[in-house]
C-alpha cells in the first residue's frame, strides 16, 4: 500500500516535469481536415527544406547580431557610464538601459537556441507519417521565431534609446561646462 | 590439488591477457576516446559555440554573408566631456546600429506560407 502511494507520487512528479506534457497540455492541436492533412504530406518535405534554408540565413543574422552586441555592451555603453558617472552627471538613466540591454540580449541568445531546438526536431521528423505532429511543430518554430524577432526589435529600441538618453548627458555637460 | 588448480586457471588467464594485451589497449583507447569526445560534444552543444559556428555544409552558401567586425576601439572610460568626445562616441555607436538594422534579422516575411507551401488554398484550418 506505502509503495503503491510513493510509486504514484512518483509518476504524478515525473508527468508533472516531463516537457512533452507541458507541450500537450498548453497545445491544443489544430483540427486539421483529411484534405489537408494529405495536401501537409505531399509538401512537407518541400517545407522542411525550406525551413532548412530559412534557418541558414537566420544562423548568419544570428551571428551578425552577436558581433555587435558585445562591444556595443562592452565597450561603448560600460565605458560611456563609467565616464559619465566620473564627470559626476546622472547616469541613472543609462545605467538602466545598459541593464535592460545586457538582460535582453542574454534573452535573445536563449530564445534563439530554442528556436534552434525546434527547427531541428521539425526537420528531422518523418513528416510524411506524422503530417498533424508536423504542423503543430512548424506553428510552435514560426511562434518561437516570431519571439526572436521581438527581441531583436527589443534590442533595437534599447539601442535607440541609449543613444537619445547620451545626448540628453550631452546637453547637460556641454550646457554645464559652458 | 585445488592450489595447482588454481595456478593453471591464474596462468590460463594471464596468458591470455598477455596474447591479446595489444587488442585491450586498442579498446581502452577507443573507448577513452569515445568518453572525451562525447564531453566535448555536450560542452559544444551546450555552450554558445554551437549556435556560432557556421562551418557546416548547410552554411556554405550563406557563410559569405558574415560581416567581419573590423578592428573595434574601446571608448575612453575615464576624462572631460566636450564636443569631440560626444561625436567620437556617436560614430563609433551609429556603426554599430547601423550593422544591426542591416541584419534584419528573423524577418516575418521570410516564413510566410508562399514559401512553406503547407495549407491548401482552398480550406484553411481554424487554429
Amino acid at each position: 500500500m506505502k509503495y503503491t502511494r510513493v510509486f504514484a507520487v512518483i509518476v504524478a512528479i515525473v508527468l508533472l516535469a516531463s516537457p512533452r506534457t507541458v507541450l500537450a497540455v498548453s497545445q491544443q492541436p489544430a483540427p486539421l481536415t483529411s484534405s489537408q492533412i494529405e495536401h501537409i504530406r505531399n509538401n512537407c518535405g518541400d517545407t522542411q527544406t525550406a525551413i532548412s534554408s530559412v534557418s541558414a540565413t537566420d544562423a548568419v543574422a544570428f551571428v551578425n547580431i552577436i558581433q555587435q552586441l558585445d562591444p556595443l555592451s562592452n565597450r561603448l555603453m560600460a565605458p560611456m557610464n563609467s565616464r559619465v558617472a566620473l564627470n559626476k552627471l546622472d547616469s541613472v538613466a543609462l545605467t538602466k538601459t545598459t541593464v535592460d540591454f545586457n538582460a535582453e540580449a542574454t534573452k535573445f541568445q536563449s530564445l534563439y537556441r530554442d528556436y534552434v531546438k525546434s527547427v531541428n526536431a521539425t526537420t528531422v521528423m518523418g513528416c510524411y507519417n506524422q503530417p498533424v505532429e508536423f504542423y503543430d511543430n512548424l506553428t510552435l518554430l514560426l511562434q518561437k521565431r516570431a519571439l526572436v524577432r521581438a527581441s531583436y526589435e527589443r534590442l533595437m529600441s534599447l539601442m535607440a534609446q541609449y543613444r537619445s538618453q547620451v545626448q540628453v548627458v550631452e546637453k547637460n555637460a556641454l550646457s554645464g561646462a559652458q | 590439488m585445488n592450489v595447482l588448480d588454481e595456478l593453471r586457471k591464474e596462468a590460463a588467464l594471464r596468458g591470455r591477457y598477455e596474447r591479446n594485451k595489444f587488442t585491450f589497449m586498442l579498446g581502452g583507447v577507443v573507448v577513452i576516446s569515445l568518453l572525451l569526445v562525447s564531453i566535448a560534444m555536450g560542452v559544444y552543444n551546450t555552450s554558445e559555440a554551437a549556435q556560432l559556428d557556421l562551418s557546416g555544409p548547410r552554411y556554405a552558401g550563406v557563410r559569405d554573408q558574415v560581416v567581419q567586425n573590423k578592428a573595434l576601439s574601446t571608448y575612453p572610460s575615464s576624462g572631460t566631456f566636450d564636443q569631440q568626445s560626444f561625436d567620437d562616441f556617436y560614430k563609433a555607436y551609429d556603426q554599430h546600429v547601423q550593422a544591426m538594422q542591416q541584419v534584419n534579422g528573423y524577418d516575418p516575411a521570410a516564413v510566410n506560407n508562399d514559401s512553406f507551401n503547407l495549407i491548401a488554398p482552398t480550406a484553411t484550418p481554424s487554429q
